[in-house]
């Protein structure tokens, strides 16, 4: 009998351990190198002209001027560049095997963490563009879809978990609006056919979730006392829903319109949620002080709309207007494509709003990473902060500008004066000679749904 | 006094010298008792393990089994002889990972689909059935049990065909099937488990797969648990239903039974060792055909497997001095892989392609060329691990079996290696070595008779002996 209960106590603690696992911490490069000369954005202060950024094991130890390299550390004049903090993309279904589970409208248990597939050569195209770290997504097919994963991009490792941002804060996709109901609704004739079937089945996860806890709750009373139950049914599903509603797993949700936006803070507030970030949110202009008085973020596309119907009534100027009433917002890419000019995509904010310099490049820096919890690693450039560096050519924001080199924790992933034709990693040897694509080394963008 | 036979003495004495026996039997039907089942082998070049000399020696088998071996040994009246002369004789190789003559299993998803919400799939329709055997679907017909013969092959692991996890995995003897199970050797060996998924049903991808693995494996462990508490003392306690696929994986969390995933990739290998640490799990890695070294040095020391034995096509090679030479001597086996469609292949196109300038074309040949050589080392390089078991398979053609072992020799085999692979080391494995894998006497009578040394080109099987039984292919004995 004691053997028993101590043995129930072992597998209760693994199966906690395993549902909370926050993902393997493997060793990955970090390289020492000074940057000097060159004209820094730093986003979190002023810009630092004519001014030199040392990075030693991965960090940045120093911001200044005239600053030297210890023995054995690279110099580099970018004097002339301008030097920003590596951009961070809050929506991306880059470099992975899988985006969509969408057999259920429920699938928090899924973990986009076990998918990552680092060959996919879109990483590289994303560094060639200064992105450094992006939000790796589940698609918006269900209404609560999987865990995602923060990663860097750091291209060339064959291992997944290579590209694994140690420490980013979980999160997980959520999806309302016309996808999830005509995926299930339409396609499979199952909740949700409806907004309101979308609401009722955050509710219902939510409900079956606390549900399961009383009933772990109970057994775990009695093993404790000595005694034997019948186990309940353990679900890696309703654990991951506890883990949102304990405030473990923030909650991205893709949405458009401003009543289903709006109906979201109110479930939230039902169930004491304090945190949420909407991603697209284009009808975000709606309901932006209600989004600000929430404390919800957002993460737009700059200037997408009118591919459906919910996304009809849009506007060009959503990120200003959020912004400017006090919402953490981020320009997303959730595309293969964009991921390589985020920074002209952010720029369209200048365009249509008149954000200055700096707030237009918070979108694409710390904004996003405040969004991902990673706010104290990467999103500025400052002492301490990872040495995830995007250099240009000439001001980010300007039509001109080309990126030219782009470094994660030191080390160089991308030079544009080192840029082999085959960037390839696996050689697939019986592929067609008269095919010379990348076909099999990344997905398409239509595999997410928008 | 007369000297007459009584007629009717007569009659019967001419009905038991006529009559061969029928009489006495309790035997099925027209089928004639067999008189002796001994074979004698004379005179035959055997090696009895790897490692070991060849020599020529006499084998006298009895019952199926090796009752004697050694030069001067004479062959009894009742055995049927087999001129060994010339002949090479082995151990019978072990086909350690098959689905030989198992049928498709498109035509059970058809069959069996679900109609209802995909969320709401039982498992067993989603392709997890860990329960599944495939005792009663062992099926090789006598042109299959010949065409694995000519290979050389006595034995065979067949797994189940399915999705991600298509059940318990057998061992048989490569004879017919009988009525009375003699040819399976081991019934339940270990769960079968691969990284594909029907489409429309959850888990669809795998995604899902990860965590319906976590599920069910969490699950099993709490009832496992609970079972054996209910054993030790049930007053008191609530009765336990366990259903088929629980029982089913049992043994496998109590590492009684390893999983042999299948695991031809990168992603696929590190998701299995993943899901192994998570759960506690035994595995063995199968059909692996892409492992790059810096992967392999992340996994688990005593982490075993199957490599694919399976090759890729030589990539053209631009004409050099090294490789006119290599086509002066022969140039290395090739084969298609299994997966590709049958067509005509068109004449080797040695332009460079549109596109193309023909410096990027010959880089581009260069990187094929090693990462085909990567690819034909892998084998060896986990030789030289210890972490070889022996090949799958899987994804080879019958026809090919043979072919493919011997094109080791040219990427850091040894024939006595690839013996290995063949033989003692599956054997020691799957924990038949006390019967079988070697030459011995006391050992089973699985044997199989090469006109010349196996890894010789053109080597072909004259004779197999399963059980004792023989089976000729000798082309004068047809």
């Amino acid at each position: 009998m004691k053997m028993t209960y101590i043995k129930i106590n072992l597998i209760l603690l693994l199966l906690i351990a395993v549902s909370s696992l926050s993902w393997s911490q493997m060793e990955t490069p970090v390289g020492s190198i000074l940057l000097k000369g060159g004209n820094l954005i730093t986003v979190s202060g002023e810009d630092l002209y004519e001014t030199d950024l040392l990075i030693i094991d991965g960090i940045i130890t120093d911001i200044g001027e005239g600053l030297s390299a210890p023995e054995g550390v690279e110099i580099k004049d970018v004097s002339g560049k301008y030097l920003m903090p590596g951009i961070v993309d809050a929506h991306s279904h880059v470099g992975l095997d899988a985006v969509n589970e969408m057999t259920n409208p429920i699938t928090a248990e899924v973990r986009i963490a076990d998918v990552i597939n680092p060959y996919d050569i879109a990483f590289y195209h994303a560094l060639a563009g200064g992105v450094t770290v992006s939000h790796a997504m589940h698609g918006s097919a269900n209404v609560i879809g999987g865990q995602n994963q923060t990663i860097k991009h750091r291209y060339g490792h064959h291992h997944p978990d290579a590209l694994i941002m140690d420490g980013a804060a979980r999160t997980i996709k959520f999806a309302l609006g016309e996808n999830p109901i005509r995926v299930h609704g339409e396609g499979f004739t199952t909740i949700p056919n409806t907004r309101m079937g979308v609401e009722k089945v955050i509710r219902n996860a939510f409900d079956e979730a606390l549900e399961y806890r009383k009933h772990w709750e109970k057994f775990r009373a009695v093993v404790d006392a000595g005694e034997s139950a019948l186990p309940p049914q353990y679900s890696e599903r309703h654990e991951a829903i506890l883990g949102v509603l304990d405030g473990k797993i923030l909650i991205h949700c893709h949405s458009y319109r401003s009543d289903e936006i709006y109906m979201l803070m109110n479930v939230a507030r039902d169930y004491d949620i304090d945190q949420l970030i909407f991603q697209h949110v284009n009808e975000g202009f709606k309901v932006a002080p209600e989004l600000a008085e929430f404390g919800a973020m957002a993460s737009v596309f700059s200037d997408w709309w009118s591919f459906k119907f919910e996304v009809y009534y849009s506007t060009a100027y959503n990120t200003t207007i959020l912004s400017q009433n006090g919402v953490i917002t981020s320009v997303n890419s959730d595309s293969r494509e964009l991921i390589r000019h985020l920074y002209l995509e952010a720029a369209k904010a200048q365009r249509y709003g008149q954000l200055d310099d700096n707030e237009t490049l918070r979108l694409i820096t710390l904004n996003p990473a405040i969004q991902l919890g990673i706010e104290d690693r990467v999103g500025s450039l400052e002492v301490g902060k990872d040495g995830d560096v995007a250099i240009f050519n000439a001001h980010p924001l300007s039509i001109y500008t080309i990126p030219e080199y782009t470094f994660i924790d030191g080390v160089k992933y991308f030079d544009r004066y080192e840029d082999p034709d085959d960037m390839r990693m696996v050689i697939d040897i019986e592929e067609d000679l008269n095919h010379f694509m990348e076909l099999k080394s990344g997905r398409g963008d239509h595999d997410c749904l928008h | 006094m007369h000297n007459k036979i009584n007629p009717i003495t007569l009659i019967l004495i001419l009905f038991f010298c006529f009559s061969n026996g029928k009489i006495k039997a309790q035997f099925s039907g027209d089928e004639m008792p067999i008189i002796s089942t001994d074979l004698f082998i004379s005179n035959v070049t055997m090696k009895s393990h790897p490692g070991a000399d060849y020599e020529k020696t006499n084998l006298l088998i009895q019952n199926g089994i090796i009752n004697q071996i050694g030069s001067e040994i004479k062959a009894p009246a009742s055995a049927k002889t087999i001129d060994g002369e010339g002949l090479h004789l082995y151990s019978a190789f072990i086909n350690p990972l098959s689905h030989e003559g198992l049928k498709d299993e498109e035509d059970d998803v058809r069959r069996s689909a679900w109609r209802g919400a995909p969320g709401t799939t039982p498992l067993s329709h989603a392709g997890i059935n860990p329960q599944n055997s495939i005792i009663d679907e062992f099926d090789l017909n006598s042109r299959g049990v010949e065409s694995l013969h000519k290979q050389g092959f006595g034995l065979i692991h067949l797994v189940p065909r399915g999705f991600v996890m298509t059940g318990k995995g057998t061992f048989f003897l490569i004879k017919e099937k009988e009525d009375d199970n003699s040819h399976v050797l081991v019934s339940e060996t270990g769960l079968f488990a691969q990284w594909r998924n029907m489409a429309r049903v959850y888990p669809a991808t795998p995604l899902a797969t990860m965590a319906v693995w976590r599920d069910l494996i969490n699950n099993t462990r709490l009832q496992l648990e609970y079972s054996e508490s209910i054993k030790q003392s049930p007053e008191g306690k609530a009765r336990l239903n366990v259903n088929n696929q629980t029982l089913a994986l049992f043994p496998v969390v109590k590492k009684e039974q390893v999983i042999y995933f299948n695991v031809p990739e990168n992603r696929q290998i590190l998701r299995a060792v993943r899901l192994a640490e998570e759960l506690d799990l035994d595995i063995i890695l199968t059909n692996v055909s892409q492992l790059d070294a810096s992967i392999l040095s992340t996994l688990p020391e005593n982490i075993q497997f199957f490599p694919d034995l399976s090759w890729p096509e030589h990539p053209h090679e631009e004409k050099t001095e090294k490789s006119e030479k290599v086509e002066e001597k022969e140039r290395p086996n090739r084969r298609k892989r299994r997966t590709a469609e049958k067509q005509e292949k068109p004449e080797e196109d040695k332009s460079v392609p549109v596109g193309m300038t023909e410096e990027e074309h010959k880089k581009l040949l260069e990187s094929r060329t090693k990462e085909y050589e990567r690819r034909m080392n892998l084998a060896a390089e986990l030789k030289n691990r210890n972490a070889l078991l022996g090949f799958s398979m899987l994804d080879t053609k019958t026809a090919d079996l043979l072919k493919n072992c011997r094109t080791l020799l040219e990427f850091g085999f040894t024939a006595d290696e690839i013996l290995a692979a063949l033989t003692t080391d599956v054997a020691t494995h799957f924990g038949i070595d006390a019967i079988t894998g070697t030459v011995n006497e006391g050992k089973q009578a699985h044997l199989v008779l090469f006109d010349k040394s196996f890894t010789e080109d053109k080597a072909t099987v004259q004779y197999m002996i399963i059980d004792g039984k023989l089976f000729s292919y000798k082309k004068d004995e047809k």
